[in-house]
């Protein structure tokens, strides 16, 4: 069952490529009005994911529906409400933007985007094969967000992009989410991830292996406790269950713990402090908790 | 659908006009050549009773080829040239229109939109038809008053004739090649695919016209079907060789419809 409030709902979707490994029984819901952020290193899955969401492939089992219609068998209704950006650019090369926007004018009617070529910075005029990776990049999202669609799936959308122009991206997806838009993309970049997300998806070798809220994801209780000593540190002291030596010299030691600080906290009493250093683990250090192995 | 439509003939428009202007450039030039041709059609005559009988049928050439503006184009012009531009402009666009957009990944602009695979294939499919309606017109039904020009009489039914025996051979051959595109992620396998089975067919005819006892093979080539001197010169279709040539179209039309329609496209 798929409620109102689901944007996209994926169930037990399985796609073989004879002897590649495709995806394994994924499964996850993007709710609407929010950011979901898909993760996984190159080869995880997750443009198999979206190639099925945008029906470009199909599932070898499994459902997905994307504001409860069915993604296949319904198709045509659900890209009225989708804006794509792939992971690379899937431009006419001797085509100006401009052309591509007449082309989006006449297949999904009128819109006026001129306010997101200015914030982009974009020259219409120009052919696509004289435009450097950055603008296409920005096309392809000018495009993506051509007639403010209900549902953007974006394939790594800052790929390619400066710094300044990243930020211009977040901006737009912020005030796109504030109408209502639902966002699901992928990304390696997880500092981003962890900037603009709602929730998020980790996927690995095919399959899921977390799905949680951003808020969830913080309120984890993992530490990275970083310790000089003035005398040599003595390894075995900090082996105990939920703690992993991340670094270790003789004065110094980096340790990611899990759970309750208490018992760790005894046995660094023992040593004279130097320095302490405690942060909450990022989304980085919890991602790659589920890269281990 | 016309977006799409328009789409794919104004990407392809230059290759449509190379290919239609040079066609009706060899024409105009063999019109104009035809009435001092004709003046020395005795001497050429013998040349061509000295050839073996089965090869010059195999080439569509007949002992009166210069009788008159029909014969003479029909072994000149639509024996062996014409079908062979035909073939090299459906061939590359529909190559081009599938598996080119694939190769580029330029494809996955069109999947994205708010319209039907079984759309977009008709779209792309019945540009590639009009196309080759705009090249017939231009190379076949324009000879017409390029002919009254030079004061060379016509016979301007057959014209019309020939140019739906043309449409039908086109559009078969661009109804296979429109399949082997919709299962190709290349162009280039569509133009090895589809060249390599017609340089087959071909040669099937050659050889079925020089061995009697291999006289079956003909059955097996396209180029069998397309008797262009059978519709110039005497205005006539061979109802048996327009129903093999629909059937192809329906067929191969149908499977590229159906395999498009179930593939996955991993752009």
């Amino acid at each position: 069952m798929t409620s109102n409030s689901t944007a996209i709902n994926l169930r037990g979707v399985t796609k073989n490529y004879g002897n590649k490994r495709g995806i394994i029984d994924v499964s996850l819901s993007v709710k609407t009005g929010e950011i979901f952020g898909f993760l996984g290193p190159n080869g995880a899955g997750k443009t198999t994911t979206i190639r099925c969401i945008m029906d470009f492939i199909r599932p070898s089992r499994g459902t997905i529906t994307v504001y409860g219609a069915n993604s296949h068998t319904e198709a045509v209704a659900i890209k009225a409400k989708i804006g794509f950006l792939p992971s690379d650019p899937q431009l006419y090369m001797r085509w100006t933007g401009a052309e591509h926007l007449k082309l989006y004018q006449k297949l999904r009617g009128p819109s006026d985007m001129s306010d997101t070529v200015n914030r982009l910075g974009l020259n219409l005029a120009v052919q696509v094969r004289h435009l450097s990776t950055g603008n296409k990049q920005k096309l392809s999202l000018l495009l993506a967000l051509y007639g403010n669609p209900k549902l953007l799936v974006l394939d790594e959308p800052t790929k390619g992009l400066d710094p300044i122009l990243q930020q211009e991206i977040y901006n737009l997806l912020s005030e796109y989410k504030q109408r209502g838009g639902t966002v699901f993309l992928s990304s390696h970049n997880l500092p981003e991830v962890e900037k603009i997300c709602d929730s998020i998806g980790v996927i690995k070798e095919g399959k899921i292996v977390a799905s949680e809220t951003m808020q969830s994801i913080r309120n984890m209780n993992i530490h990275i406790i970083s310790i000089n000593c003035e005398s040599k540190i003595n390894q075995s002291d900090f082996s105990i269950a939920g703690i992993e030596v991340l670094h270790y010299s003789d004065k110094h030691i980096i340790l990611k713990v899990k759970g309750d600080l208490t018992q760790l906290m005894q046995r660094i009493a023992k040593y004279k402090i130097k320095d302490l250093e405690v942060n909450h683990a990022n989304l980085e250090d919890i991602f790659m908790e589920y890269y281990k192995d | 659908m016309w977006p799409i439509i328009w789409k794919e003939i104004r990407e392809r428009k230059f290759s449509l006009i190379a290919f239609s202007v040079a066609t009706l450039g060899l024409i105009w030039m063999y019109v104009g050549l035809f009435p001092s041709l004709q003046a020395q059609a005795q001497n050429y005559n013998k040349i061509i009773e000295s050839m073996p009988k089965g090869f010059m049928e195999a080439f569509g050439v007949s002992g009166n080829w210069m009788a008159n503006l029909e014969s003479f184009l029909s072994t000149e012009m639509f024996s062996m040239l014409w079908p062979l531009l035909a073939i090299f402009l459906v061939v590359s666009r529909a190559g081009g229109s599938i598996a080119g957009e694939i190769e580029q990944t330029t494809i996955g602009t069109l999947l994205a939109q708010p319209i039907s695979r079984t759309r977009l294939f008709i779209a792309k499919y019945s540009s590639g038809i009009i196309a080759l309606a705009v090249y017939i017109a231009c190379s076949i039904l324009l000879t017409i008053p390029l002919a009254k020009i030079y004061s060379i009489g016509v016979l301007p039914f057959n014209y019309f004739t020939l140019s739906l025996l043309c449409l039908l051979f086109g559009g078969a051959i661009f109804s296979f090649a429109m399949f082997i595109s919709v299962i190709s992620n290349d162009k280039t396998r569509v133009y090895g695919i589809t060249g390599g089975i017609l340089v087959l067919m071909y040669a099937s005819n050659i050889i079925s016209g020089l061995k009697s006892n291999l006289r079956w093979l003909h059955n097996f080539s396209i180029f069998h079907y397309f008797n262009a001197p059978g519709a110039l010169i005497h205005n006539h279709l061979d109802l048996f060789a327009c129903f093999v040539l629909v059937t192809s179209i329906v067929i191969f039309s149908l499977l590229g419809l159906i395999f498009f329609n179930k593939r996955d496209i991993a752009i």
